[in-house]
């Protein structure tokens, strides 16, 4: 369980376009579990990104980016590593 | 909003693959490579002598086409050399830093002029470096993103230890 139920972040690069451009700001929901096709952010080596859930398991959830020519399909993190869902774009 | 903006630093979220996934490829350098060359000879056919409203507006598609693709070209190089090629590389082809940079400033210059010996040149530039790659380049051993859903256990175990 996260400390705050909702987190700001800007985003930086293109592999979420054509829904999420470089320099978008999104609110996730960190009190919330996550289903395949929700848009999370997730910490990984000190990084936070944000990309879609492909699939999910238990104790895992396999995340790509939307544009494939920019991102390539990155596997799973650790459900612990999820910060939140994307509830808002602006 | 401007004001939260102000008053609080808001981290980033990255949305490209920072991640180490191993996957690279040169056919999009090729290709807009190509594209490149392909711009140039018809906005070369273009008649300039009283051009019609068509022909400005193709003549203007191309630049917009050219310019792209002549960054894609800088993108994917600079990708390759900074990401895929290691010190090893650089020992097995000492000319590699000069031979991306040659190629990084020709898709420069293809974007500043419209000149097909120059676009010619990047796209032999291009296939020089990707020769390197393909020599270099090792194959993923599995297949981590179908490994999901063929075998979950296994592959959470091996993933988690």
């Amino acid at each position: 369980m996260k400390l705050f139920p909702v987190s700001m972040f800007v985003v930086r690069g293109k592999s979420m376009i054509p829904d999420y451009k470089p320099g978008d700001y999104v609110i996730t929901f960190n009190w919330t579990d996550v289903r395949a096709g929700d848009v999370v952010i997730f910490k990984l080596n000190e990084k936070n990104y944000i990309k879609r859930v492909r699939k999910t398991l238990k104790g895992l959830v396999e995340v790509a980016g939307d544009n494939e020519k920019e991102s390539s399909k990155i596997g799973p993190v650790k459900r612990s590593d999820i910060i939140g869902r994307v509830v808002l774009l602006y | 909003m401007k004001f939260f903006k102000e008053i609080f630093k808001i981290p980033e979220a990255l949305a490209h693959c920072d991640i180490p996934c191993g996957i690279y490829e040169t056919n999009t350098l090729l290709v807009s490579a190509q594209t490149v060359i392909r711009m140039v000879e018809v906005m070369e056919s273009i008649p300039m002598d009283k051009p019609s409203l068509k022909d400005r507006n193709n003549f203007i598609r191309c630049v917009r086409v050219k310019e792209d693709h002549a960054q894609i070209c800088e993108e994917q190089l600079v990708t390759l050399w900074a990401d895929f090629f290691k010190p090893e590389h650089i020992a097995q082809f000492p000319d590699l830093h000069d031979k991306v940079w040659r190629a990084i400033k020709l898709a420069s210059e293809n974007k500043l002029d419209v000149n097909i010996q120059k676009a010619k040149e990047l796209l032999v530039a291009c296939r020089e470096v990707a020769a390197m790659f393909d020599q270099v380049k090792v194959e993923p051993k599995e297949d981590l993103s179908g490994s999901v859903s063929d075998n979950p256990d296994a592959f959470k175990k091996k993933l988690l230890g």
